[in-house]
């Protein structure tokens, strides 16, 4: 007969509810984000996870909704309470790890509520896939950033001096020929390498391994492979100088060699993935 | 159903207060604000004991994209160059951001000189200056590129509190915000270019101990805390 429009949304209001809540909640902290550490270079990614991690929790809802389990009620709300207590201190005080971090603790906190240990299950890999958006405390992005700068120039310098260039190399500045060049901040690789360890990771899911120690190799193998891009990205550049003139090495190629660290990284990754594939059906005579 | 309207209804009102919450417990009133803060620049003594600026060394400006940063950092950077009577020179640097809670991101000197290319030779010791009848709790550092060897002396002003880069800093800045205030910084930061790191730190301490001497006490607060006497 005529079915009355109340019964067909009411299924979902106890999500319009949560939704709300969650912008209420979460809204301004995403805006914060988005004009201030969004734009830095160790947070350019934050962004990106977030969308993709919306897209994969998306693709779980059937999965969700058919494996409801009994709900956590206790546990949820306790979880619940501590991310108000982080996101309260972080959002009032700026300080964007536990501002961000409650919503990760939010998002288990409401899949606990409503689909129980089960639904956390199912939804596990959105869940770590997001941790990758809380950013890290200033401290220990500059406990990484400058070792990591150290190192990527150490080894530039030597594969270029082993090529023959008239290389130098003092701590995060190297001189070729008459130009000198300083290894920013961005070149040390910690911003591509969380992109490159969350797109690995997305990576690994859409293919679907039934082994574990694959995926984990793989994800592990990810932060060499990051590193030797950034390497190659300060050859590149250095070399273009080099050959062109500062000029060139500042303009569009330093932007292009951004795209190369890509490029690479992926290449990097997928004939890593290839050799893995290979070395457990060919040595280790596994079904993968 | 009934009952997982119920528990939406719960999630929805705790994540509304928390929002809320977060909002009430902001802190809106700003220490540069409340307290008078002069320019940095108009309370350091140009000329005191036996030292004076040195005006025969103009300092390199920074590059552009260095200047963009600092500038979005800090709301004042004075350098200044100093010589005595017997020639020996040093450097005093200052920088004033009136938000600590902006990132909390004074730079500090272990991160900001290996990012120009510095290497360094000395990691971070403790140093306690006296002076009258307290006790600057200072570091010492030494960068150096090159032939260029630079100790390094410097403490950090949180509100009214001297404190260490890293947590501790953000620790102090979070008290003043939970007590409804958003703190200033200052960063002060005296280097000389020697091979011998022992006399720098000597000359440094003394030119600081000079600096503050020839302060009116009633100046001391900007750069001690108003802790001073």
């Amino acid at each position: 007969m005529n079915a009355s429009p109340p019964r067909s949304l009411t299924p979902y209001l106890p999500l319009a509810l949560v939704v709300l809540g969650w912008a209420a909640m979460f809204g301004p902290a995403y805006w914060g984000l988005a004009n201030t550490i969004w734009a830095s270079d160790a947070n350019g990614h934050g962004p990106i996870i977030l969308a993709v991690s919306l897209w994969l929790m998306w693709r779980k809802k059937d999965e969700l909704l058919a494996h409801r389990g009994p709900p956590a009620t206790f546990t949820a709300l306790v979880l619940l309470l501590v991310a108000v207590l982080f996101y309260a201190v972080g959002r009032s005080q700026t300080v964007w790890t536990l501002e961000i971090a409650a919503q990760n603790l939010a998002l288990v906190a409401v899949l606990l509520m409503f689909f129980g240990w089960r639904g956390v299950k199912v939804a596990w890999f959105p869940l770590l896939f997001l941790v990758f958006m809380i950013p890290w405390p200033g401290e220990w992005i500059d406990a990484v950033t400058g070792p990591l700068k150290a190192a990527v120039s150490a080894v530039a310098a030597s594969l270029l001096h082993a090529l023959n260039y008239p290389v130098g190399r003092s701590g995060v500045i190297l001189t070729v020929g008459p130009y000198q060049l300083m290894v920013a901040d961005a070149c040390a690789g910690l911003n591509s390498l969380f992109t490159l360890e969350a797109l690995g990771l997305l990576y690994l899911n859409l293919m679907n391994y039934s082994s574990a120690l694959r995926n984990v190799l793989l994800a592990i193998l990810i932060v060499p492979i990051s590193f030797a891009a950034n390497v190659v990205r300060v050859i590149v550049l250095v070399l273009v100088t080099y050959h062109f003139g500062d000029e060139a090495g500042q303009g569009f190629v330093h932007s292009f060699a951004g795209l190369v660290l890509f490029m690479v990284a992926l290449m990097l990754i997928l004939a890593t993935d290839t050799g893995l594939g290979w070395f457990f059906k060919r040595v280790l005579r596994r079904e993968l | 159903m009934n009952s997982e309207l119920v528990r939406a209804a719960v999630v929805a009102v705790v994540m509304v207060c928390a929002s809320a919450l977060a909002i009430a417990i902001t802190p809106r009133r700003f220490m540069a604000d409340e307290y008078p803060r002069e320019k940095l620049a108009d309370i350091v003594p140009k000329s005191f004991g036996k030292w004076s600026v040195d005006r025969s060394i103009v300092p390199v400006p920074p590059s552009p994209d260095l200047q963009q940063v600092l500038d979005e950092t800090y709301d004042e950077t004075v350098a200044i160059t100093y010589r005595n009577t017997e020639g020996k020179r040093v450097m005093l640097s200052l920088a004033y951001g009136r938000n600590q809670h902006k990132g909390m991101n004074i730079h500090r000197p272990e991160v900001c000189y290996p990012a120009q290319g510095f290497k360094l030779q000395q990691g971070s010791t403790p140093a306690q200056i006296a002076f009258g009848n307290r006790q600057i709790d200072a570091t010492r550092v030494v960068a150096a590129m090159g032939p260029r060897n630079e100790p390094i002396t410097y403490w950090l002003l949180v509100g009214d509190q001297i404190t260490h880069f890293g947590y501790p800093q953000r620790a102090v800045a979070i008290r003043y915000g939970l007590h409804g205030t958003v703190p200033d910084g200052v960063l002060v930061r005296v280097s000389s270019i020697d091979v011998d790191n022992n006399a720098a730190f000597q000359l440094q301490e003394g030119f600081i101990r000079d600096l503050l001497s020839a302060m009116p006490p009633s100046r001391l607060p900007r750069l001690l805390g108003a802790a001073a006497p």
